[in-house]
């Protein structure tokens, strides 16, 4: 089997259903659970490092399933795009399962919460890999049967009735997805996404495509939490832990994302002035109506979760605007965005060890008595809101540059416009819960200094410091992620390359 | 030079762990620190002086044409030296001056961080990285404004302050883009400079000047955007002396200097910057003469004396340059040392309102001597500095010739008079008159702070007295870099009895009436709505009423308002499909009906029944559980067309999440939705949405695609699947891997349902 023969792809998935395999037959012993959870989290990592230095240095990774030839069988494709995807996921997962393992209850995690959560990261993986537009559905429906699952447990009135919004519109999107499958498949006979690529841009009738293009981007675009169809994600969001808020608010708006800009290039690319002018107005409304969505709030994890809304507008806007530079500055800004929106909602965890609160209101003075907190906070929150020279910036600066060279001044006078708002917005989390004096302070509420915040809690601090590394290394350092993204896009942009990759391998 | 910068950034981030630990080692190695870097750039004076320009270019990305390139020349090395030496200066005072503060170290540490930033700006020669400097000034005055945290009124102007800059920020950035853009020159200044003519034919070049001077004007603190400034007084004194007189505020008259060979062509330039800085000059002026708090009064001479740098480069030419570096100096240094002056006066007597203040000249000798040489200065009177910078202006407008100078000189006049005024305040009031202050015991500051203001005031009354050996040699060439041309600047300090002269005289004259006048002046009352800090406050409200009133709409918390807004943003999408691509209303395929099987219809009447059914419910279990009854309808229908295994499939993953579902639903309050006209409005949704979707069907229906996979699979499935059923073939070999999928699916399902039946709520937890 040539499946022995390309190792590379298959691994980080294998890795991740072996540990979730493992977690159940030991079902009972939680703490070994953790272990399994924490060593797979770390093969992960390696495989996905491995898996990216192979696509970095060989080109295009590619398995056909079952050794059914593409494209009969089901394609697993890691282009750069994939492979980067796939990495920064391993990075979050590390992160979080290290986090998990002193913030989650011993009561959730006797109660599966491992397995899922691996399940999930599973569902993420495959997503990106797959080269399959049923098999992205299935592994949407992996991914979405997870989160629910971790949304739930913890039986909390909040975290169901956050459930509720999440599962009915994340159902509902995936009935656009598979209509708009079915329509494809119907209107080409293929499922394949590179053989897809060709027969969308052979098809005699752009107008019926038309309609399987407007199943597919409201399908992805509630995935991705796109203006208007965002709600289930400020809803749901804010109610389960802050290790699996993380998780999500890392990775599952991206994989919509993801998705789209899959879609937006290899397959929707044969009438560029309405769909991806579509695009650019949907990119404006999700920044702008995120944004506001988060200066209307008062809670730390509210706030951050509409920032997630308003960032996904920059993200899409790259893809829109459709320039190699553009679509660069949109891989360039998710990287970022995952490391830092992740961090800060582990920060938001942390904060509340030490008052038991997410509300701004009854929140504060954690400048004076937690400087290293501080400095933790400050650099994720102002490299979101973009300040320079931190990563955010470069995101931001990258795709003002390309707005501006394709003459695109407005969607550029509104992503700057937003970029301001995003630091009002910061800005007000700094004053109210650094600065301002905590209103139970006097009282002596708090449980813990400095050092007893880290003796007790270190886990948390110690992943927060491993995404921060991470986001200095791209704000002092953007070079090399630039450069790699810049390629990235240059192969997004020629569908050819990856057709070539995945209908000419036939042979082996 | 990059070494010197990083160095200064890490010596701030040592400071931040050590300076309050070890006071007595972290002082003299700091001073001696900066005394290093002061001689670093020192030792550049003599190849500048001689006009040699020092360039040192560091690779930093290479992907967006972005580095660190630095350039001495005669302008960066004035700004560098102000930057270093006041840094030292200021340093030394605060070491006193914040003595008991419990966050000294944090304080020492952004203080060098802007100072490291405030360098890279005047250093860089790439127009990134001298935004990136820009913006870590910007930051670093955030924190330091925000130093005294715990008061209120410290963190709004702390948010102020960075909201105001890092917007002039952005539009800055989009102006350095726009240059790029036309220019090509990879953010090079030294290229960049040189071709005006390319941001010309660009058909940018009024853009990039709008965007420029937005950023410039946020940062200088000019009209309208003058507002921060006054308020970033919550800072601690040095600070103020040191951010918002001497150094950082100057940043946006620093960028119009550096690109003013770019546009000095160019009549918007002129006229934007012109008009920009004569009314701020103006207002500041008046603002400085109502108020009684000395940081205040200083606040808004600041902002005066910005907007006389901007009025005259916006005036244009080499004696308006001159005149303009000659003030900024003077400036510098009668404000520096009247703000570390009213920090020891404010730290020694406990009040720096003017009306509380006596007797200083014999309580405080030292430190009144500072105020009263930098009070001439600014004041404008012979022999200081300030005298040698406004008759400059004066000569400068007097002789320019251009349309505007006359009412620029007439509004600079009053300016100036309001100065005299505002200065013949502080030096009787505060100085001499004998008041409430006469019998108390008030000591001179330590000499860490008495020193520093008196020497910068030393410094003004020397280069007052001798201005061709003790700035000329310099300024000049800083000047020269400003319009790129030989230098041509020639100081004295007495210039004849002309008409200039004259003029200062009457200006003179006039500020002394105003300050006889004072008091009935300053009763003029105003409207709340002159006062641009009322701006600022109904722009953030409105900014926040409208962002709960979107959210109110688009979030209220209703999840059938959310399926709404996604069925009818669909809706008007496929609309938008179907009308454009001219696929209008199809007829029904035909054969639709052949072949109809009686237990098709029952399939059918059942899915039917159901869902009128569903209309007229109330409670959400039964809601789910009709659901169900759709659910294995559907998977009723896949039994027909021989694939029993996805039939199986589908009543299983149909029960499981019933099952979830219930189990959740019945843990929720009940129903609301009670009210019939609230459930009808949502009908024409759901009709409109079962149609659109029915079209789409027939439309779709019609293509006929002989599908290469069908063929596949149908031919291989017993050869190489070895199973008679197609269908199980794909499954289980084709495409197993969704089927790998589908199972997990199943069984996380499962976990769910147990984790929600076991589960003990914590309650612990929130």
């Amino acid at each position: 089997m040539s499946d022995i023969l390309t190792p590379f792809i298959l691994l980080p998935l294998w890795v991740l259903l072996i540990a979730f395999i493992f977690c159940i037959l030991f079902w009972k012993y939680a703490k070994v659970q953790a272990v399994i959870a924490l060593t797979s989290a770390a093969g992960y990592l390696l495989s996905a490092v491995w898996l990216f230095l192979a696509v970095y240095q060989d080109g295009i990774q590619v398995v056909q399933i079952g050794n059914w030839p593409a494209p009969y069988g089901i394609t697993l494709v890691a282009d750069l795009f994939a492979s980067i995807m796939v990495l920064i996921s391993a990075v979050i997962a590390f992160a979080i399962i290290l986090y998990s393992l002193q913030d989650i209850s011993a009561e959730r995690k006797r109660n599966g919460f491992y397995p899922v959560l691996l399940v999930m990261v599973f569902g993420v993986c495959g997503s990106f890999l797959t080269g399959d537009v049923f098999n992205l559905y299935v592994w949407f429906e992996v991914m979405l049967v997870a989160s629910f699952v971790l949304i739930v447990l913890g039986n909390r009135q909040g975290q169901l009735e956050g459930s509720v919004k999440y599962v009915t519109l994340s159902f509902i999107s995936s009935g656009f997805l598979l209509t708009g499958i079915a329509i494809l498949y119907k209107l080409t006979g293929t499922l394949n996404m590179a053989d897809l690529s060709e027969a969308i841009a052979q098809h005699p009738d752009p107008e019926l495509i038309n309609l399987a293009t407007v199943f597919f981007l409201v399908g992805f675009g509630i995935k991705a939490a796109l203006f208007p169809f965002f709600s289930w994600l400020p809803a749901s969001y804010p109610t389960p832990p802050i290790s699996v808020v993380g998780l999500m608010a890392g990775l599952l708006t991206k994989v919509g994302v993801y998705a789209l800009m899959r879609f937006f290039t290899l397959l929707f690319t044969y009438d560029l002035p309405s769909t991806h002018s579509l695009l650019l107005v949907l990119a404006g409304l999700t920044m702008f109506f995120g944004v506001l969505g988060a200066l209307a709030q008062r809670d730390f994890k509210k706030i951050l979760s509409f920032h997630i809304v308003s960032q996904i507008g920059y993200m899409i806007m790259g893809l829109a605007l459709f320039t190699p530079l553009a679509i660069a500055g949109s891989i360039f800004y998710i990287v970022h965005h995952i490391l830092v929106k992740t961090n800060l909602f582990l920060i938001s965890g942390i904060v509340k060890v030490t008052q038991g609160h997410y509300l701004l209101s009854k929140l504060g003075g954690v400048y004076d008595r937690y400087p290293y907190l501080t400095l933790l906070f400050a650099i994720s929150a102002f490299s979101l809101a973009g300040i320079p020279p931190l990563s955010g910036f470069w995101g931001k600066f990258i795709l003002a540059k390309a707005g501006l060279e394709a003459n695109r001044y407005f969607i550029v006078a509104v992503s700057l416009l937003v970029g301001l708002l995003t630091l009002f917005s910061m800005s007000k989390i700094w004053v109210s819960v650094f600065w301002s004096s905590a209103p139970g302070e006097a009282k002596g509420e708090f449980k813990y200094d400095s050092r007893t915040l880290f003796k007790s809690h270190y886990l948390l601090i110690l992943s927060s410091v491993f995404l921060t590394l991470c986001t200095l290394v791209l704000s002092f350092y953007p070079e090399a992620l630039i450069a790699l993204s810049k390629r990235t896009a240059e192969q997004l942009l020629d569908p050819q390359i990856y057709i070539d990759a995945v209908l000419n391998n036939n042979n082996n | 030079m990059l070494f010197s910068l990083l160095s200064i950034f890490l010596a701030g981030l040592l400071a931040a762990f050590f300076y309050r630990r070890y006071p007595k080692v972290a002082l003299p190695v700091l001073s001696l620190f900066l005394l290093g870097i002061i001689a670093y750039f020192a030792r550049f004076t003599a190849p500048v002086l001689q006009g040699e320009v020092l360039i040192q270019e560091v690779p930093w990305i290479n992907a967006l044409d972005i580095h660190f390139t630095f350039l001495l020349d005669g302008l960066s090395l004035f700004f560098a030296l102000l930057i270093t030496v006041f840094g030292l200066l200021i340093l030394l005072y605060s070491s006193k001056y914040m003595e008991h503060s419990a966050q000294r170290g944090r304080f020492v540490s952004y203080l060098l961080l802007f100072m490291g930033s405030m360098l890279g700006v005047v250093l860089s020669a790439n127009l990134i990285s001298l935004f990136v400097f820009w913006e870590l000034t910007s930051f670093s005055s955030f924190l330091l404004i925000g130093f005294n945290h715990r008061q209120e009124a410290s963190r709004r102007a702390a948010r102020q302050a960075l909201l105001i800059t890092s917007g002039g920020g952005l539009a800055l950035m989009a102006g350095f883009i726009f240059l790029e853009i036309a220019t090509g020159s990879g953010y090079q200044l030294t290229e960049l400079l040189t071709r005006p003519e390319a941001v010309a034919d660009s058909g940018l070049r009024t853009a990039a000047i709008i965007l420029i001077a937005i950023g410039a004007i946020s940062k200088s603190a000019q009209f309208p955007l003058h507002f921060w400034l006054p308020n970033a007084m919550a800072a601690p004194t040095p600070v103020s002396a040191y951010l918002h007189a001497a150094t950082m505020v100057k940043a946006g008259v620093y960028l119009l200097f550096r690109l003013n060979p770019l546009f000095q062509e160019v009549a918007l330039w002129h006229h934007l910057l012109g008009i920009t800085g004569a009314l701020t000059m103006t207002l500041g002026a008046w603002k400085a003469f109502q108020e009684d708090d000395l940081k205040r009064i200083l606040a808004y001479t600041t902002v005066s004396a910005l907007g006389i740098l901007f009025m005259m480069v916006g005036l244009g030419g080499e004696a308006a340059v001159n005149a303009a570096m000659v003030y900024l100096m003077a400036h510098a240094l009668y404000k520096g040392a009247l703000f570390l002056a009213a920090g020891s006066i404010d730290h020694q007597t406990g009040s720096r309102r003017i009306s509380q203040l006596s007797d200083l000249m014999r309580k405080m000798p030292a430190t009144a001597a500072a105020v009263l040489l930098s009070a001439a200065s600014m004041a404008g009177v012979l022999p200081l500095l300030g005298f040698v910078g406004k008759e400059l202006l004066y000569d400068a407008l007097y002789h320019s010739g251009q349309e505007w100078s006359m009412i620029y000189l007439a509004l600079l006049f009053m300016a100036g008079a309001f100065f005299k005024a505002v200065s013949i305040d502080i030096v009787y009031n505060a100085l001499i008159r004998k008041g409430n202050l006469q019998d108390k015991t008030i000591r001179e500051a330590d000499v860490f702070m008495a020193f520093p203001p008196l020497l910068m005031a030393a410094v003004s009354l020397l280069a007052g007295i001798a201005p061709a050996l003790v700035v000329e040699p310099l300024l000049k060439w800083s000047a020269a870099d400003i319009y790129a041309a030989e230098p041509s600047m020639k100081l004295k300090l007495w210039h004849g009895f002309n008409r200039v002269f004259l003029l200062s005289v009457a200006t003179l004259l006039a500020g002394a009436g105003l300050y006889v006048l004072r008091d009935r002046l300053r009763q003029v009352s105003k409207p709340a709505w002159l006062d641009a800090d009322y701006w600022y406050d109904a722009v953030v409200s409105t900014t926040e009423t409208l962002a709960k009133a979107s959210t109110e709409i688009l979030q209220n918390g209703y999840l059938r308002n959310y399926i709404a807004t996604v069925i009818l943003a669909f809706s008007a999408l496929l609309i938008y499909a179907l009308v454009d691509g001219g696929l209008g209303l199809p007829r029904p395929p035909e054969g639709l009906f052949n072949g109809l099987q009686i237990y098709e219809l029952v399939i059918f009447a059942l899915v039917v029944l159901a869902v009128v059914f569903l209309f007229n419910i109330r409670s959400r279990l039964i809601v789910t559980a009709t659901f169900g009854i759709i659910g294995y309808s559907i998977a009723l229908a896949y039994t027909l067309f021989s694939a029993p295994d996805v039939a199986i499939t589908q009543f299983l993953a149909e029960t499981l999440t019933l099952i979830l579902l219930i189990l959740i639903i019945h843990r929720l309050p009940p129903y609301t939705l009670r009210n019939t006209i609230t459930r009808i409005k949502y009908l024409p949704v759901a009709i409109l949405f079962g149609v659109l979707m029915t079209i789409t069907s027939w439309i779709i229906l019609e293509q006929d695609k002989d599908s290469a996979l069908q063929r596949y699979f149908l031919e291989k499935s017993i050869s190489e699947g070895k199973g008679q059923n197609a269908v199980n073939v794909i499954l289980v070999d084709f495409r197993a891997l969704d089927t790998l999928g589908e199972i997990t699916v199943l069984t996380v399902t499962m976990i769910g349902i147990i984790a929600l039946l076991a589960f003990q709520t914590d309650r612990a937890e929130l």
